[in-house]
């Protein structure tokens, strides 16, 4: 907890917010691209989003709102991968492939806590 | 069914007053609290919120109050309600923490996270005025170890 007293004035006039529950509240909803990129920001922001406190807090708040995971398919050679929180306020959110590969390389061999184990397999 | 309707003065920073149908300001877990330890007496001082803000948050209030209001009708006001510029929507955040209204704050949150998610680095830093101390060796070396989320 220590490490938000104090860096919590620097956090004040970066988003122009008071207290440091709203920032984190605003962090934990992000998804982890979207950290791993704003990591690069600035030395400060990269301490807040390894501290292990936060980590705990996202992940906590992923839990609480669960999401599917959709693959529609769309031709035996092309799959396409979604995400849904089943809400109708949150589009349905396209995933992409964190690499060169295309979707329909990969197995899905199983998932847990928000995290799918996916196996290439070069044709 | 009838029955009386209670009002409730609230008084912003700038020593605007708003009268409110109690049952409309108990959206406020703050204001509830008050009223339930029967800390209300006259007046109901709101010493984080400013008058421009304030008007704001009855508005989405009231809305969120109306009898017989569609979700789809909701939807729409919601999504019109957060298209504000950046100093109002943090003023609003801290209102809605201020007072207590977990559904707004949730909701103001969501619109920040919204707008900042699909930016890059430089974007953030730009956005939130942020100065780069990282040397370009450091910061090369975090991109490389993240390197599939700048894809």
């Amino acid at each position: 907890m220590t490490i938000y007293t104090n860096i919590n004035n620097e956090l004040l006039a970066l988003f122009y917010l008071g207290p440091e529950e709203i920032i984190v509240d605003i962090l934990i909803r992000l998804p982890v691209p979207s950290l791993l990129r704003f990591k690069c920001a600035s030395k400060f922001w990269k301490t807040l989003i390894s501290d292990q406190y936060f980590k705990a807090k996202h992940y906590n708040y992923a839990k609480n709102n669960k999401k599917i995971l959709i693959a529609r398919l769309i031709s035996r050679a092309d799959i396409s991968y979604y995400c849904s929180s089943l809400s109708s306020s949150q589009p349905l959110q396209n995933l992409c492939c964190p690499s060169k590969h295309k979707p329909c390389d990969y197995i899905i061999l199983c998932c847990c806590d928000g995290l799918a184990l996916r196996w290439y397999h070069a044709r | 069914m009838s029955s009386s309707t209670k009002f409730l003065t609230l008084k912003t920073c700038d020593d605007k007053k708003f009268v409110l149908d109690e049952a409309i300001a108990v959206r406020s877990q703050t204001i509830k609290n008050m009223v339930e330890d029967d800390c209300v007496s006259n007046v109901i001082p709101l010493p984080n919120v400013d008058s421009k803000t304030m008007t704001k948050v009855i508005e989405y209030w009231k809305k969120h109050s109306e009898e017989g209001i569609s979700k789809d009708m909701l939807m729409d006001f919601d999504k019109a309600f957060v298209k504000v510029h950046h100093s109002i929507l943090h003023a609003l955040i801290l209102a809605a923490n201020f007072l207590n209204d977990k559904e707004m704050l949730d909701m103001m949150c969501q619109e920040v996270v919204d707008r900042i998610k699909g930016k890059t680095p430089e974007e953030i830093r730009k956005e939130f005025d942020i100065k780069n101390d990282f040397t370009p060796e450091e910061e090369e070396e975090i991109r490389k170890e993240n390197a599939w989320a700048f894809e």
